[in-house]
């Protein structure tokens, strides 16, 4: 798969304030990424450099494997924070702008227009819509380049159930269009639902990736820490029975075979003279791991 | 080019804003030539014989005259330059206060691009009314005028480019002053403030001590300089009648110091 975005020690800092730190991400074509983490984690910080509105302090990325930006801008759409439009223009005029702007047709225009269900309201201007219209319209407009990549920052925020249901339903059916979509949220049962690979930032530094599928729906997960990280390691690669092994901060998270249980695991590493100070299985709830992450992140800083 | 300015047009043309300023600015324009005239003839029947007697008519004043008339209408239309003025700052700060520069620039639009399409906005605004006094000089100079030789229409248009250099340089400082205030009110106050009130008072103060090259260079009085007051001139007192030479200079710096003040802004703050 090819790597759609890459960032390289991605750094931003407001004065003394690190809002982002030394930040790598691949995002691969096909994901559906979920970027999780509370308020003033960095990740709007992280998307607005990604989209050219925040100067970076350091580091790098690049788009479609290419450095310059905003060349590669014109081929994605993006929902930054709130939708933004000219509050008295038409959705239709208002879309004109973006088409200009990425040197498109106007012909997909009222296509996307439709897909998003406003398009009897087209020549109403933007100021009388209600959120969840301005919402849509802004999701309207990031298709309108027929992207292959999708930046959506809290497409949900500040909607109704109603709305929320369906923008769900709008992501969804954009996921199966093939595109890969990069969705910051911390509403993690909507990442859970919707997305394949997940990060997880704490302030300003990234706590976590993974995949959602491996990390949440397999039973056959555990999770480990001893004395000696190394040691551990060297059990790992003896183990026959070991599927996929990941380091998370100072743990391990392996995936077993079906055969084996906590209690094996654990008499395997005693037999190697292992002593493990932690061992849990089976997280299914990606809130539980994401409230994990943060709270040993917590604990460490502390 | 094309796509950045109609960018900027399909921004403006829905906007109440602009549509209310153009008509003011155009019906302010014409009503000037006309109004002067009226009140040409009015003061003429007012004034009956004692004047007449002296050879002295109102209505022959050589304002429609070329090629004065070039000089007249350049140092009157100058005083409309905040019109336009008006429309810049608006254009520029209500894309920060909505911030749809930022979201211009997640779309794919460049931060050069954006300060471009503005500065194509002030070049249009410009050229469409230099324009517009070069269609008005020749219809009232055509049909006014007491001499119509080519040589007579063309001498003096030099004025006219000085008007155009005037309104983009004028344009270009509101450019820089709703950068860096944000706000269009504010903008708006502190540009009134500074023309009418600040360099007036601080000119003529050093005027007084005989300061004349420090009041030369305030930025206003820079674009005002271009061209020079019309009235000792049209009443045969020795007057200015050419563009001084150190106000071209004068000009030329501070348009490139301002759109380079311009320039950084846009690319180095976040948005």
């Amino acid at each position: 798969m090819s790597v759609l975005l890459e960032t390289q020690q991605l750094t931003k800092n407001f004065g003394r304030i690190r809002a982002v730190h030394e930040l790598n991400l691949h995002i691969a074509e096909g994901m559906v990424f979920g970027m999780l983490g509370p308020n003033g984690s960095g990740k709007t910080t992280t998307l607005g450099m990604l989209l050219g509105v925040t100067n970076p302090t350091s580091g790098s990325f690049s788009w479609f494997g290419e450095k310059t930006n905003h060349e590669a801008r014109k081929k994605v759409g993006a929902i930054l924070e709130r939708p933004i439009f000219y509050p008295y223009m038409s959705a239709r005029k208002n879309l004109e702008v973006v088409c200009l702007i990425k040197e498109i047709s106007k012909s997909r225009i009222d296509e996307v227009l439709k897909t998003v269900g406003l398009l009897e309201r087209k020549n109403d201007a933007f100021k009388t819509y209600s959120l969840g219209m301005k919402q849509r319209l802004a999701i309207a407009s990031a298709l309108l380049c027929d992207p292959r990549i999708m930046i959506l920052d809290e497409p949900t925020n500040g909607l109704d159930p109603q709305g929320i249901a369906d923008i769900r339903e709008l992501i969804r059916h954009i996921a199966s269009d093939g595109k890969t979509i990069v969705l910051a949220s911390h509403l993690l049962d909507e990442v859970q639902k919707v997305c394949t690979d997940f990060c997880v930032l704490g302030k300003g530094k990234l706590l976590y990736t993974g995949n959602v599928k491996r990390d949440l729906e397999s039973d056959h997960s555990f999770e480990l820490e001893g004395e000696s990280s190394d040691a551990i390691e060297n059990a790992l690669k003896d183990f026959p029975f070991i599927v996929s092994k990941e380091k998370a901060g100072e743990k391990w998270v392996v995936k077993t075979e079906e055969r084996i249980n906590a209690a094996e695991l654990n008499k395997a590493f005693f037999e190697k003279g292992i002593v493990l100070s932690h061992l849990s299985s089976g997280h299914k709830s990606l809130e539980e791991k994401f409230l994990r992450i943060l709270n040993e992140n917590n604990a460490q800083a502390t | 080019m094309r796509r950045l300015l109609s960018i900027e047009f399909t921004k403006l043309w829905s906007a109440r804003y602009f549509r209310v300023l153009l008509i003011l600015w155009i019906v302010a324009f014409l009503s000037i030539p006309i109004g002067f005239k009226i009140v040409l003839y009015w003061l003429e029947t007012q004034s009956g014989q004692s004047l007449d007697a002296l050879g002295l008519k109102f209505t022959q004043l050589p304002v429609f005259d070329f090629s004065e008339i070039w000089h007249n209408l350049a140092y009157v239309y100058k005083m409309l330059s905040i019109f336009m003025a008006f429309v810049v700052v608006v254009s520029v700060t209500n894309e920060i206060d909505y911030r749809t520069l930022r979201q211009n620039v997640i779309d794919g639009l460049s931060r050069k691009e954006w300060l471009l399409s503005k500065w194509y906005l002030v070049l249009a605004l410009a050229t469409a009314a230099t324009l517009l006094v070069l269609v008005l000089g020749l219809v009232a100079g055509l049909t006014s005028s007491t001499e119509v030789s080519l040589e007579a229409i063309f001498s003096n248009i030099g004025f006219l480019g000085a008007y155009w250099i005037h309104v983009v340089l004028f344009l270009m400082l509101s450019l820089l002053f709703a950068l860096l205030l944000r706000r269009s009110g504010l903008t708006i106050a502190l540009l009134i403030f500074w023309m009418y009130i600040f360099e007036p008072i601080t000119i003529g103060i050093l005027r007084y001590h005989e300061l004349d090259f420090v009041s030369n260079i305030f930025p206003v009085e820079a674009t005002h300089r271009l061209i020079p007051w019309v009235i000792p001139h049209l009443a045969m007192f020795p007057g200015l009648d050419h563009i001084p030479t150190d106000a071209l200079i004068i000009a030329f710096v501070y348009l490139v110091l301002v759109m380079g003040l311009s320039w950084r802004i846009v690319q180095k703050r976040d948005l």
